[in-house]
């Protein structure tokens, strides 16, 4: 399946939550709710319940829908992937995304009458792009180093960069975005990305560098690598609903002093059946 | 404020699920499945034990396997001794409040909804077992979904430590030994024993030079998948 950005430039609101999932939230036209609920659902091939919000809106949250995820490979929260269906939905939505998701190109038709777009509207820097240039621009490794991670050609890999495919398979897709991530998070933790990378390391079983880890597909052992590193970033507390606090790390180990709030007596046994 | 949905799955939660045992044999039995007439032991936690009652006792109840697969396995097999979290009906365990999605707060909990006849149940992270490895085969009634797994994990560490890791940390996580348990299934399918599947998967990667197979479930987990097509097809890899 080939994959087609969506513009960012296409969203109809901006607001980018911090955290997942990947809301949708529709709204009827009409007194009666949602009238095309039901084939929005086929159309997406799930039965994910919706969550009223208001008298004629509602909100999904997609990024947990199994239909649009590949199972059983790497997923990750950057890439959604809408299967085609027959069926079509036409609805006005707001979209609150953040930059940078992917559907497939099967399903634009789709996409695009939910975006209430037209498909001809003019695309700015596609993502798949963005992810290329990120990935290249933190780890400030050549287009031919890094398209041996994939393994690609380099022209192949400018090509991405450039913005002149915008449909790598989806497997290098899901690739590009998972070495984002790492970097990502590696820049947090050393000054140059690109030393480090290239820098020796012991017990790589043959490998000399991460970098050449990451050439031999052995992302998991990079991201250990990884987070042996304290990272820079500063772990967040916040007060949640409960009115306790939260720690959302990002990789030091936090602790909160939240208390448990479960019920105090869980399981009434003699009336288990 | 949680989101809705920011820790567990808005759709369905499981892989596979029924009312009775047992839902895909050929998977292989990893965290987060859950089990039906479990004997297991325990050290009771309610109600108090009764003057001359002894605290721990033995039960039969429905499970939900705790442990990581590098903790419950040893290679092909199961370890004989199991931890397991004891799950209950939502109605009961809960006293007729009202707990739903996004399931906020109570982190000693992980619900499973719909779990049996369409009764919402839990699971007790607070109340844990052992078992007899024996006790779980064939009595599996539900295989959580990689999202619901990976918020089970996150679920676990913070039921234990309090650590609120993101639905992006978990799921990467989660994801080689996802890809694991789906290729293990294939092989069990189609081989119709587990015998080999290991080793294999410790088998050089045709497509990546120096690196094996499961060095690469996170990396380039198609290209793993690819190796097992070929190796099912009864192709050299």
């Amino acid at each position: 399946m080939t994959e087609q950005a969506i513009p960012w430039s296409g969203w109809r609101s901006g607001e980018a939550p911090s955290r997942r999932p990947l809301h949708l939230t529709f709204q009827s036209t009409g007194r009666d709710p949602l009238p095309n609920e039901a084939a929005l659902r086929a159309a997406l091939g799930t039965s994910v319940p919706s969550y009223w919000i208001g008298p004629s809106t509602f909100e999904l949250a997609l990024g947990h829908m199994p239909a649009l995820r590949r199972d059983p490979v790497h997923v990750d929260p950057d890439v959604v992937v809408v299967r085609e269906r027959d069926e079509g939905a036409v609805l006005e939505f707001q979209l609150r995304v953040r930059p940078g998701w992917l559907v497939s190109a099967a399903a634009m038709p789709i996409v695009w009458s939910l975006l209430a777009l037209d498909p001809a509207t003019p695309q700015d820097v596609p993502p798949v792009a963005e992810l290329a240039a990120d990935v290249k621009a933190i780890s400030g490794l050549s287009d031919e180093a890094l398209a041996q991670i994939f393994p690609v050609t380099r022209e192949h890999f400018c090509r991405w960069r450039m913005g002149r495919e915008v449909a790598p398979s989806e497997a290098n897709l899901r690739q590009l975005v998972a070495l984002r991530q790492l970097l990502r998070d590696l820049r947090q933790r050393v000054d140059s990305p690109k030393a480090w990378l290239r820098a020796p390391i012991e017990n790589g079983d043959g490998a000399t560098s991460p970098y050449e880890l990451l050439r031999r597909a052995r992302l998991e052992d990079v991201w250990h690598l990884v987070e042996a590193m304290p990272s820079a970033v500063e772990t967040r507390y916040r007060l949640d609903e409960e009115g306790g606090w939260t720690a959302s790390p990002s990789a030091a180990v936090p602790y909160d002093h939240e208390p448990d709030d479960s019920p105090s007596i869980p399981l009434d046994w003699d009336d288990e059946d | 404020m949680a989101r809705t949905g920011d820790w567990f799955p808005l759709g369905n939660p499981y892989l596979a699920r029924s009312d009775s045992p047992e839902v895909r044999p050929d998977r292989p039995i990893a965290q987060g499945d859950v089990f039906v007439d479990v004997p297991v032991a325990l050290y009771r936690k309610y109600p108090p034990s009764r003057e001359g009652q002894h605290p721990t006792e033995a039960k039969q109840t429905t499970v939900v396997l705790y442990g990581h697969p590098c903790t419950s396995r040893a290679g092909d097999a199961l370890e004989r001794v199991q931890n397991v979290a004891v799950v209950g009906k939502a109605s009961r365990l809960l006293g007729g409040s009202r707990w739903e999605s996004p399931y906020p707060g109570r982190y000693r909990l992980f619900p499973l909804p719909a779990l049996v006849a369409g009764e919402d149940h839990v699971a007790d992270l607070g109340q844990l077992a052992v078992t007899r490895a024996e006790y779980l085969e064939g009595s599996r009634v539900a295989c959580l979904s990689f999202e619901a797994l990976a918020a089970f994990q996150g679920r676990c560490v913070r039921a234990v430590s309090r650590v609120d890791l993101s639905i992006e940390e978990n799921e990467r996580r989660c994801t080689p030994l996802w890809t694991e348990l789906g290729l293990w299934e294939r092989w069990k399918t189609a081989r119709g024993t587990v015998q080999g599947f290991h080793a294999w998967l410790d088998h050089s990667l045709s497509s990546r030079e120096g690196t094996t197979r499961r060095q690469a479930l996170m990396g380039a987990p198609e290209e793993v998948a690819a190796d097992l097509d070929a190796e099912l097809r009864g192709e050299v890899t």
